[in-house]
């Protein structure tokens, strides 16, 4: 499954949060999406799914909207950055009511909280969880539907070292097994690591789509050259459609 | 939606927030009711109208307790971010919202029943211990819990409506009571004209209360239809402009 974002703008009021943003997730990679806190990152993944409803422009998933999707969570997961979860409930009884509301087996909710290391606090309150294990929580529920496209805003966030090194082995993992991965995140070195494609971010418009090479023609590092398009956009061409395939992304 | 229904029920049994107000509503209901007996010297009790006006102090609290209860469910989806997971599960606005009304007015039917259960046993107690007899079924028993129990439906909608479109859980739950217990009273007694036709006075009327203010029971139950029609539609446009925030 291709994402394609076209022109899609988000108006708070007077403030523009995202500004014109084009950009592909295509399948079989993992598309890191990274500029500085405020830039729009969580907005534009909001609107993408429908959380938001989009000034301009508009997001699809193989040719849908995500409101047009038949069955939506099992075509994309996702990670926000609220849980939706009330503290008292177990995870085991959160992933229960979501996979209720969205038609899915049953019999996936222990997988899926096996699949992130959860099954033997499944019953806990996710109010008495550590800010990594509700991070955990809010992947399984991604994973439930075991869908083609995983957006994850900050999915790092509270998590431990181990728990990084695990989650960035499994976005390389669902990557090779042809999913369209796509990752924010303002910690630019624990992106570099995993990422195929990039695109930054700056004050809500974009600054760069593209490949992590075609980034890295220099001899810093990839954050380098991210942070110098965060701070001067002038050093950097932005990138353009041509130059990047996007946002008409094929897998 | 079934499945919005589902969940939103399922959701709605295993909150204690939903525990702890029907548990509240019971005790204001039981209350309000020993509280109006107890003005009463015992050969009043015995009084058609002495009964009514019991029974519509209990109904009050029940239809108040309904409305909150709404209004927290609601709210709480934002507080919590639930929102964000119905969305991404039914993306059609119209259809979380009409599950979400939907179990808001069975929530209103449990406290309506529950209100009327608690009625019955504190009325049994009352006049028994004051050796008064009293006929649990006679029509000014019963209509004022029947009318409290569509009325509590209704008023569970308008809290599920309201939430929705106002989603801050302290300006909704206190603007709620502020409407029913503040503002409406004295307009009612003030400007009835006006008064009688606003959802609280609505829903009093479909309790079968005389007070010659109030609309008839029929009349008020439509104008209690219209302001939950209002409410629910009030809060699918807000979710529809703002998304889930």
């Amino acid at each position: 499954m291709s994402v394609v974002v076209d022109g899609l703008t988000k108006d708070f009021g007077a403030f523009r949060a995202v500004d014109d943003v084009s950009f592909g997730v295509p399948s079989g990679q993992v598309t890191g999406f990274v500029g500085v806190n405020g830039s729009g990152k969580t907005t534009t993944m909001r609107v993408m799914l429908g959380l938001l409803a989009p000034t301009a422009g508009s997001t699809t998933f193989d040719g849908r909207t995500y409101s047009d999707l038949p069955h939506p969570r099992r075509s994309v997961g996702a990670v926000v950055d609220r849980i939706g979860a009330h503290p008292g409930h177990s995870a085991r009884r959160h992933l229960t009511m979501v996979a209720t509301s969205a038609g899915l087996s049953l019999g996936r909710v222990d997988a899926a909280l096996d699949e992130v290391g959860l099954l033997d606090v499944a019953d806990r309150p996710i109010g008495r969880y550590s800010m990594g294990m509700t991070q955990r929580c809010a992947l399984a529920v991604a994973l439930l539907g075991e869908p083609e496209t995983l957006i994850l805003d900050e999915p790092a966030n509270g998590l431990d070292p181990a728990g990084i090194r695990w989650l960035r082995d499994r976005m390389r993992a669902w990557a090779d097994e042809g999913r369209a991965v796509m990752v924010s995140s303002h910690q630019l070195a624990e992106l570099a690591v995993v990422v195929d494609r990039l695109v930054v971010l700056r004050d809500g418009g974009v600054v760069f789509v593209g490949s992590v090479d075609a980034l890295q023609s220099g001899p810093g590092s990839l954050e380098d050259a991210v942070f110098d398009l965060l701070v001067d956009d002038s050093s950097v061409p932005v990138a353009t459609p041509t130059q990047n395939s996007t946002p008409a992304v094929t897998s | 939606m079934s499945r919005g229904v589902r969940v939103d029920a399922l959701n709605a049994i295993s909150t204690p927030t939903a525990w702890i107000l029907l548990a509240a509503s019971m005790v204001m209901a039981a209350g309000s009711l020993t509280a109006n007996l107890l003005a009463f010297e015992v050969d009043e009790l015995t009084a058609r109208a002495t009964l009514q006006q019991a029974m519509h102090a209990s109904t009050v609290a029940t239809l108040t307790f309904s409305l909150v209860a709404g209004l927290v469910s609601a709210t709480s989806d934002y507080r919590f971010g639930r929102i964000d997971q119905l969305l991404l599960s039914e993306p059609s606005h119209r259809a979380v919202v009409a599950a979400k009304a939907l179990v808001g007015a069975g929530v209103g039917v449990i406290y309506g029943l529950f209100g009327g259960i608690v009625a019955v046993a504190v009325l049994r107690v009352f006049y028994s211990v004051r050796d008064v007899p009293v006929d649990l079924t006679s029509t000014v028993v019963i209509e004022p819990l029947v009318g409290a129990v569509l009325a509590s439906a209704l008023f569970g909608m308008i809290g599920i409506g309201m939430g929705t479109a106002i989603r801050n859980q302290p300006a909704a739950v206190a603007g709620g009571l502020a409407m029913l217990l503040v503002v409406q009273p004295p307009m009612l007694i003030g400007l009835p004209e006006v008064g009688r036709w606003l959802p609280g006075a609505a829903g009093l009327s479909m309790t079968f209360n005389p007070d010659d203010a109030l609309l008839g029971a029929l009349q008020g139950g439509c104008v209690l239809v219209a302001w939950t029609a209002l409410a629910v539609i009030a809060g699918w446009r807000r979710l529809v402009a703002l998304g889930a925030g």
